[in-house]
């Protein structure tokens, strides 16, 4: 998705971003193209109350370094500036997990489309999916959700968290082991079926 | 349905900014972008305005002047008023507090000791307690000038609000040590009227300060709620000088030496070799130490204790006496107390169970 937005103008996030050292407001094109998704990547991590004001600052730290960017598509780096804003407000996210926790999310069961025992399984998973999210390693969190929630490649996470490709794929792997852990641990996990 | 596609309908559709929200996050970036190009942009600063009035949000009213906040009283812990109509979870963009704020960004310590000044008297703290420490901290660690200046007003009452949650959760833990009924049955009372006030406002989307603060209060769990008073309140100046919150310093920088440590890990897939010299190659803020066989080398200071395959094991002091660890074990993580250590060839003991990770 994020590459229609990076292509969808004249010129590429690189371009504007380059330009913008000299022509600041040049910058308002980044903003415009990937203001949506980082709010929404925040909402899903932190909850509305402190995504506006995450997403501000996600943007001003961005606007800042400006000058350090290398490449054509901003999203990634956003996203990781993001992520490291996240780490800060661990109270916040904890709180978003608790009430994932507790509402089992009306949004989730509306959208589990495989019957009635399927949309059961799913809502009942939900706790157990906030405390698994609870328990992981904060750069494994990030990895799992960029992945999971925002549908970024393993290149782009390891160029929004500065890492090589095979780390993604080890910190992907811990997280998803962990997942599978709780739900295990709490009989939400039947072998063979729910493995991926 | 696999792991991956739970989480992705753990979660839904990903929520889009209203006009309203994308316009105030656009002011940020454009007020930045005309202070680098030494211009402004009162055209789209107006519109931004112009917006927020729209939604209803008052400009350049003062709160106090419109009697939105007044002293609290016994039976109201937090004064501020609430605008009517339904304020639930994801409701709270400051908007829900009758609060002025539209271009009231709080960009300097006079305006921050202000706004905190304002607020104060509508918040009850125990006795003898106040703001100072906090706003002291909040000075310290926040750039007015830069990005850390978009504070508005509404965010200063929300964070004070949550300063009082952590006041009152340490003197619970307080009262509870020397069985002062009455001072525990007080923290109870005014929590449970903070968190009221604050899922009527949005702010505790969950019921979080009734459901589990005051749940572990009247269930008696002080462990829990040191816990959660260490990771929560912990290096935000709210109750700065208790054993909670130097424990939770201390718990903080170990945290953040455990991230330096598996990134070694990462690259090689073992703790050989990690030392000091490697350690301040991934976080040179660090002040690291790696002392043979004492568990710490001062309070403040991450210890390499143990660092070999797949077992690492880091401990540091709180400046309360107590020494923290955590230990990794073949993958598995402890966080702990380190043991007494007796003798100079004794080997540090990371026992689990005092403290959880952050």
């Amino acid at each position: 998705m994020h590459l229609l937005e990076t292509t969808s103008g004249d010129t590429t996030d690189g371009q504007e971003i380059v330009a913008s050292v000299s022509d600041p407001p040049r910058f308002g094109q980044v903003f415009d193209r990937h203001v949506d998704s980082i709010y929404g990547y925040l909402c899903r991590r932190v909850g509305h109350m402190c995504a506006e004001e995450l997403t501000s600052e996600t943007f001003a730290r961005a606007f800042d370094g400006r000058d350090r960017f290398v490449g054509e598509d901003a999203l990634p780096w956003l996203y990781g500036i993001a992520s490291n804003l996240v780490r800060h407000h661990a109270r916040a996210e904890r709180r978003q997990l608790a009430a994932y926790a507790r509402v089992a999310s009306q949004d989730a069961r509306d959208q589990v489309d495989d019957g009635v025992e399927g949309r059961m399984d799913a809502a009942a998973m939900v706790p157990a999916l906030a405390e698994a999210l609870r328990r992981l390693r904060p750069d494994e969190r990030d990895v799992l959700l960029m992945h999971a929630w925002q549908g970024l490649s393993y290149r782009d996470i390891a160029d929004a968290q500065g890492i090589a490709v095979g780390t993604v794929g080890s910190r992907l792997t811990r997280a998803r082991a962990t997942v599978r852990e709780v739900l295990r641990e709490r009989g939400q996990l039947r072998e063979g079926r729910n493995d991926g | 349905m696999d792991d991956l596609d739970l989480l992705r309908r753990m979660v839904g559709e990903a929520p889009i900014p209203d006009e309203t929200t994308r316009a105030r996050m656009r002011a940020g970036i454009d007020e930045r972008m005309d202070k680098a190009t030494g211009q402004k942009r009162r055209k789209s600063r107006s519109a931004v305005v112009a917006i927020l009035v729209a939604a209803g949000v008052g400009v350049g009213t003062l709160a106090a002047a419109a009697g939105v906040i007044r002293h609290w009283s016994e039976g109201e812990p937090v004064a501020i008023n609430v605008l009517p109509g339904y304020h639930g979870p994801g409701s709270f963009e400051g908007n829900s507090l009758a609060i002025s704020d539209p271009e009231r960004i709080v960009a300097s310590v006079t305006t921050f000791e202000a706004t905190v000044a304002e607020f104060a008297p509508a918040i009850r703290l125990p006795e003898e307690h106040d703001f100072t420490t906090w706003m002291l901290h909040v000075e310290r660690v926040t750039d007015f000038l830069s990005s850390d200046g978009l504070w508005r007003r509404f965010n200063v009452a929300g964070s004070m609000v949550f300063v009082a949650e952590c006041q009152w959760g340490q003197h619970w833990v307080d009262a509870s040590k020397v069985g002062d009924s009455t001072g525990m049955g007080e923290s109870i009372d005014v929590l449970g009227g903070i968190g009221a006030w604050s899922q009527s406002a949005g702010i505790d989307m969950d019921g979080y300060v009734q459901d589990v603060l005051v749940k572990q209060m009247k269930d008696g769990d002080a462990i829990a709620l040191q816990q959660y008073l260490g990771i929560n309140c912990g290096n935000t100046g709210s109750i700065i000088g208790s054993a909670v919150e130097l424990d939770g310093f201390a718990q903080d920088i170990l945290a953040q030496a455990l991230a330096a440590a598996r990134q070694f890990y990462d690259i090689g897939d073992t703790y050989a070799g990690f030392d000091v010299p490697e350690a301040e190659k991934t976080a040179a803020a660090l002040a690291w130490a790696s002392p043979d066989w004492v568990p710490s080398a001062g309070p403040g200071q991450p210890n390499i204790a143990v660092a070999e395959g797949k077992r690492l094991v880091l401990t540091g002091e709180s400046e309360s006496g107590a020494i923290f660890c955590i230990e990794e074990r073949a993958g598995v993580t402890t966080y702990g107390r380190v043991a007494p250590v007796s003798g100079i060839d004794a080997h540090v003991v990371c026992e689990a169970g005092s403290w959880k990770r952050p």
